[in-house]
């Protein structure tokens, strides 16, 4: 057993832990440094994932009876929520002045969410899946609803806690059912016997389950409900955090449950598949255009934003993975942007209507650029990274229309949501430019970590929209890891050849249209 | 399937019931009490003692009693005025019966019922312990960082606020 | 005559003697408070009914049956009947899992030899927070209602700062059956645990006093500021039933006490401390268990007229920032030590 292994998670607890005890002993005047230092230890962990951590030859490695994967895919979402954890705690510093009591213990709970996630995408067992989405879950209803003094705070919290609970019991009875049924709890077990529950409904819906849940973590149709009130309440970097650190985390568990633990099933499932990312693409979309909250808005673009990941679920291809894992590096940084915009522009705002960007040209160009080009990566327009990022997951998508005709509507439909959202996402650069007049025309400051954090998603942005080779080699390599544990498992098991979507028609139809049970 | 698992059943079903649909507060969180109870006796009975216990120790003299507590210190003791349904109920009630009953017919569909029920395993407190500390010592310590954090959390969210804009919090 | 059908007699033959002699040792118990309290203060204590008073708790039963029943109009009915049951059965339970001897023929001497022993004892003990909190909220009134949630309060913080008090114990006996645990201390005077964990004595002797609201933890009815606490509005019977369980509290956890740390009914010497052989030896050996109970009760008595009580915010700093640590340091501790001694 290798603890080095688990080194992320550890530095991640010790620094969360760390903050908390430093905030014990020192001056208060000194407390309000403690953000820039969990910046930094963050930032010296990614440093030391990138120069250190290397994987052993064979790709993959396991610990605690294959309870804990370490493998490219997880060590590409380890780096990745790193990289975003760091940009939310420079983000918080500057908010720091609107969190009353507690700072530092905003700091240490963003970082036990990080330790949440870091656990979650290395979960090769839905004991630990469990868990880690809790932490994660729990860090942010805390999180969530910290600015007590502020109503919307508190309403977006309990609104999350109480859909998110819900969910939770939706994953655990799902998870029981699945262990009731096949006895097995880790991914690879699960997959070796999965074939031969393919029959087996109870099996199915405890699988269902573990995917609603899931879908409340993404906020995937019809799971989407609490995004835009939770969006907008909770503190800016929250919110930030929100919308990539625990999507992201959804997506490696959605990837690491569909595509490890049960390949056989999901082979079945496309037709659910692609039906739920095209709904979810045009709610989202559609629900977006009216709104006049930026927060808001990016919640309804959130949910938007999953549907367009989910095509590349969809698409059950090694392609449609990597895929998503590029998406996700371009949301990453075309999310930060935007929210450090907003949290720079409208920290002492008690609305974030979309009329107080007003003007940002004049007050401040650097954030009005970063804006727009967050916003014109949000929509899809080259030369950023939202761009290349939809191109390969409609690439991915269409590779499989030869094998059923749903994936053209599919990408017929994103390319109809990508043309609504385009209006709604000009609607804000139109706001920033537009020669209105300005509700508070004083230039806005920004300090340098903040300068240097908005420099380095501008920097991501253009990259990964204009060179995009090595990440997609990055991410080929991620996915292809799922792809061989996936193969070493097929190659073990036979599969049986069952009807597509048997499953779907045996829930619905008359008992005795069920396929017989092995 | 013995009568008593079928009393244990009925109560512990009916004390769930009267802890949503009663107006009382403390009523409810007893209610609740005695679910939890009834689910103790519920894993005693399939011969789970150290689940068993673990429940009755944890929920019933742990979680429902701070539950009491917490009821009893604020506002509690007065039943609710006004209806505690929303007045869509029908809807959840009939979405509750319809998975209620798409389980109960997946159930009874699949080959759970026809299996032979399994010896109980009597697994010793001992074999328990070592597994928590070997094979699930990863989701055991998440927890302990979860209950970290929920702590952290549950102080940072009931302490008083220092600046006096802010609307005191409901005290006793 | 069937397995079954033996083994439901001789269960009941032990709850019915176990169940008379608590009963006896918690009337007695009060007569000795008195008896105690009247010497500590220079008094002569109940010296009327019988010789030496002892006939006294005789008399107070037969009071408290032929009181009148008063039920104030204020009350929430159920909740006000149900508390002083609820009080006294958690303590009653308790007793069934403490192994009192070691046996008799081919009987042991236990009500029920339960794997999972303390787990059921705390499991159980935990419930007994219910009878006072809804004693506290059926009186509806002031005095009560505080006397509940100080109650409630104390009861939880000291049965965390209890429950991790005795995890050393464990670590040392390698399971949690109570059989097991005097088994364990058997063979010379300094197996008893309570020289081998003896901070895990001193944290359940402490907690034992504040979980069955003694002095000087009895905050809960603190009689001077409270008027009585949570039992104000009983009388009679019920309020006697009050005064009961908290006197078999503290024989329950008196017993588990010396079942724990002073080798339950164990002597180290002339082979007391092997299961018995002859029904001479067996009764002796219930005999030694009752007078090391009755010791450990004893000094609980007296403790309580020595000591002032604690206010409230130092018995929950003593428990929540002394204790809980220390319990916590005490289990890490043990198990480095155990760690290092095993390899």
């Amino acid at each position: 057993m290798n603890i080095a292994l688990l080194s992320h998670e550890w530095l991640v607890l010790l620094l969360g832990l760390g903050l908390l005890l430093a905030d014990l002993w020192l001056p208060p005047a000194a407390r309000r440094k403690l953000g820039y230092v969990a910046a930094l230890g963050v930032a010296a962990i990614l440093l030391y994932s990138i120069l250190f951590v290397r994987l052993p030859a064979g790709g993959v490695e396991y610990a605690f009876g294959r309870m804990y994967i370490l493998d490219s895919l997880a060590l590409f979402f380890k780096r990745f929520f790193l990289l975003a954890a760091l940009a939310v705690l420079l983000m918080s510093v500057e908010f720091a002045a609107e969190i009353q009591s507690g700072l530092t213990e905003y700091y240490a709970l963003t970082l036990f969410a990080l330790a949440g996630m870091l656990f979650a995408c290395s979960a090769n067992d839905f004991t630990l899946l469990f868990v880690s989405l809790e932490l994660i879950t729990i860090s942010f209803y805390i999180l969530t609803s910290f600015q007590r003094a502020r109503t919307l705070s508190l309403e977006a919290g309990v609104k999350y806690l109480i859909i998110g609970a819900l969910s939770t019991s939706f994953t655990v009875f799902g998870i029981a059912l699945v262990y009731g049924t096949s006895g097995k709890l880790n991914f690879q077990d699960l997959a070796a016997v999965a074939p031969q529950l393919i029959g087996n409904k109870l099996f199915l819906f405890g699988l269902l389950w573990v995917m609603v849940g899931l879908g409340f973590k993404i906020a995937a149709f019809p799971f989407q409900i609490w995004a835009p009130d939770v969006y907008q309440g909770a503190p800016s970097p929250t919110t930030a955090f929100l919308a990539i650190g625990s999507k992201a985390a959804g997506f490696a568990l959605v990837l690491r449950v569909l595509f490890t633990a049960v390949p056989a099933i999901t082979a079945q499932w496309s037709h659910l598949l692609i039906v739920i990312s095209a709904v979810t693409i045009l709610y989202g979309n559609l629900c977006a255009l009216p709104q006049r909250n930026v927060k808001r808005l990016l919640g309804y673009s959130s949910i938007a934003h999953a549907g367009y990941m989910l095509l590349g679920v969809a698409a059950l291809s090694a392609a449609g993975q990597s895929a998503i894992l590029y998406y996700l590096s371009g949301y990453l940084f075309t999310v930060l942007a935007a929210f450090t915009v907003i949290c720079l522009v409208m920290r002492h705002a008690e609305g974030e209507d979309i009329s107080r960007l007003a003007g940002l040209n004049q007050r401040s160009p650097l954030l009005a650029a970063a804006m727009a080009l967050a916003m014109v990566s949000l929509a899809g327009v080259p030369p950023m990274a939202g761009f290349f990022g939809k191109f390969l997951l409609f690439k991915a998508a269409l590779a499989q229309g030869a094998t059923q005709h749903g994936y053209y509507w599919l990408v017929g439909i994103a390319i109809l949501g990508v043309v609504i959202s385009l209006y709604y996402y000009f609607g804000v650069i139109r706001a920033i430019y537009w020669p209105g007049n300005a509700p508070d025309p004083s230039p806005i400051p920004v300090s340098r970590p903040i300068l240097l954090s908005i420099y380095a998603c501008v920097a991501g942005m253009f990259f990964l929209g204009l060179y995009p080779n090595p990440v997609v080699t990055l991410t080929s390599k991620a996915a292809s890891a799922l792809q061989a544990e996936t193969a070493a498992i097929h190659a073990t098991a036979t599969l049986p050849k069952a009807p597509r979507a048997a499953w779907t028609r045996s829930l619905l139809g008359p008992a005795s249209a069920a396929p017989s049970r092995p | 399937m013995s009568v008593a698992f079928f009393i244990i059943a009925l109560l512990t079903l009916l004390s769930a019931v009267a802890a949503m649909t009663l107006r009382n507060l403390i009523h409810c969180a007893l209610a609740l009490a005695f679910t939890f109870a009834g689910l103790a006796a519920a894993y005693l009975q399939l011969g789970a003692q150290f689940v068993g216990f673990v429940q009755l120790l944890v929920y019933v003299g742990a979680v429902a009693i701070l539950i009491v507590f917490a009821v009893l210190l604020t506002r509690g003791r007065e039943p609710a005025t006004q209806g505690i349904f929303s007045p869509k109920w029908p809807v959840g009630a009939a979405v509750a019966l319809g998975v209620f009953g798409t389980l109960a017919g997946l159930l009874l569909s699949s080959r759970v019922l026809h299996h032979e029920a399994a010896a109980i395993a009597q697994a010793p407190v001992r074999q328990i312990g070592e597994q928590l500390m070997t094979h699930y010592i990863v989701p055991l310590e998440v927890l302990g960082v979860l209950l970290t954090a929920a702590l952290i959390g549950a102080v940072i969210l009931a302490m008083h606020e220092r600046e006096s804009d802010s609307p005191p919090p409901s005290k006793t | 005559m069937t397995p079954f059908s033996q083994f439901a007699i001789f269960s009941a033959i032990k709850i019915i003697c176990v169940f008379a002699v608590t009963m006896f040792i918690v009337a007695y118990a009060v007569w000795v408070e008195r008896k105690v309290s009247a010497a500590i203060q220079d008094r002569h204590g109940p010296n009327r009914v019988g010789p030496f008073g002892l006939l006294q708790p005789a008399a107070d039963a037969v009071k408290a049956f032929l009181k009148e029943d008063f039920t104030p109009a204020h009350v929430r009915k159920v909740y006000y009947w149900l508390a002083p049951a609820i009080v006294m059965i958690p303590s009653l339970l308790t007793i069934a899992i403490i192994p009192f001897g070691s046996q008799l023929g081919h009987q042991k001497m236990v009500i029920a030899d339960l794997n999972v022993g303390v787990l059921y004892t705390f499991g159980i003990v935990s419930l007994g927070v219910y009878g006072i909190v809804l004693a506290g909220y059926a009186a509806n009134s002031k005095y009560p209602f505080l006397g509940g949630i100080r109650s409630s309060a104390q009861l939880i913080s000291y049965e965390i700062a209890m429950g991790m008090s005795v995890i050393p114990v464990f670590l040392l006996v390698g399971g949690l059956n109570l059989s097991q645990v005097i088994s364990y201390q058997t063979g010379s005077i300094f197996h008893w645990l309570i020289f081998k964990c003896p901070l895990s004595f001193i944290i359940f002797l402490v907690a034992m006093f504040a979980e069955t609201n003694r002095l000087p933890f009895d905050l809960p009815e603190s009689e001077q500021e409270l008027a009585g606490g949570y039992n104000v509005e009983y009388s009679s019977i019920k309020f006697a039933l009050f005064f009961m369980g908290e006197y078999a509290a503290v024989t329950a956890a008196s017993a588990m006490l010396v079942t724990l740390f002073l080798g339950g009914w164990t002597l180290p010497i002339a082979g007391l401390d092997r299961p018995a052989a002859t029904l001479g030896v067996g009764i002796l050996q219930i005999l030694i268990f009752l007078a090391k109970m009755l010791v450990v009760e004893f000094m609980v008595i007296w403790i309580r007229w020595m000591w002032p009580r604690f206010r409230y915010d130092q018995l929950m700093d003593l428990g929540w920032r002394r204790f809980i640590p220390l319990a916590l340091a005490n289990i890490v501790v043990t198990a480095l030590v155990l760690c290092l001694v095993v390899k």
